[in-house]
C-alpha cells in the first residue's frame, strides 16, 4: 500500500466529510470513521509481514519482553484510533477516558516484567 | 478495498439530506425523523463492520 494511495483516501475522505457537514453533521463522523479505519487497516496489513518475522525470531529466543512491548504497540494503535475517533466527534472527555483504558491495559501488561526486574535488583543488593 | 464504503456513505448521506428536506417540505416531518434514523442505523453498521476488521487484523498482527 504505497503511501500515495493512503494520502489519496485522506484528501478525499476529508473533502467529503465537510460537504456533509453541514447538512448532516452524524454522516460527515461516519465518513471520517469508515476512513481512518480503512487507512489503519491497510498500513495494519502493510506492517504485518515484517512483524510476524520479528515474532518468530524473537519467540524462539528468551526475549520475551519484546512480545510485550509489540502488544503494547497494539494496544497503543488501537487506543489512538478510538480516541481520535472520539475527539472527532467532539467528545474530548471520552478520549481521554479511552487514553486512560489504554493505559491501564499497558500498565496491567507490564508488570510482570517490573516484577521480574525489581526480583533481579534485590538479587543485586543481597 | 474500503474505499467504496466511503463512497457508500458519502452518498447515502446525500440521499438522506435530500429526502429529508422533501419529506420536510411536503409536510410529512415524522416520516422524514424515521428515514433519517433508518439511514443512520444502515451507515452505524456499515461502520461497526470496518472497525470489526481493524480489531480483528490488530489482534491478529500484534498477537494481542
Amino acid at each position: 500500500m504505497s503511501l500515495v494511495q493512503i494520502i489519496g483516501i485522506c484528501i478525499i475522505a476529508a473533502a467529503i466529510s465537510v460537504v456533509l457537514k453541514e447538512q448532516k453533521a452524524e454522516y460527515a463522523l461516519m465518513v471520517s470513521l469508515i476512513a481512518s479505519a480503512a487507512i489503519l487497516i491497510l498500513l495494519v496489513i502493510s506492517v504485518a509481514d515484517k512483524l510476524l518475522e520479528i515474532r518468530n525470531a524473537v519467540s524462539s529466543s528468551s526475549a520475551s519482553f519484546f512480545l510485550v512491548a509489540l502488544k503494547a504497540l497494539g494496544i497503543c494503535v488501537l487506543t489512538g484510533f478510538v480516541a481520535d475517533a472520539c475527539r472527532e466527534a467532539g467528545q474530548v472527555s471520552l478520549a481521554n477516558k479511552a487514553e486512560l483504558a489504554g493505559r491501564c491495559a499497558v500498565f496491567i501488561l507490564s508488570v510482570p516484567m517490573l516484577i521480574s526486574l525489581l526480583n533481579m535488583a534485590l538479587g543485586f543488593i543481597k | 478495498m474500503d474505499i467504496d464504503l466511503i463512497f457508500k456513505v458519502a452518498a447515502i448521506g446525500i440521499i438522506v439530506a435530500v429526502l429529508n428536506q422533501v419529506l420536510v417540505r411536503s409536510g410529512r416531518e415524522d416520516q422524514a425523523m424515521l428515514m433519517t434514523l433508518t439511514g443512520l442505523v444502515v451507515v452505524l453498521l456499515m461502520v461497526v463492520g470496518v472497525i470489526a476488521d481493524l480489531f480483528s487484523t490488530v489482534k491478529s498482527v500484534f498477537g494481542l
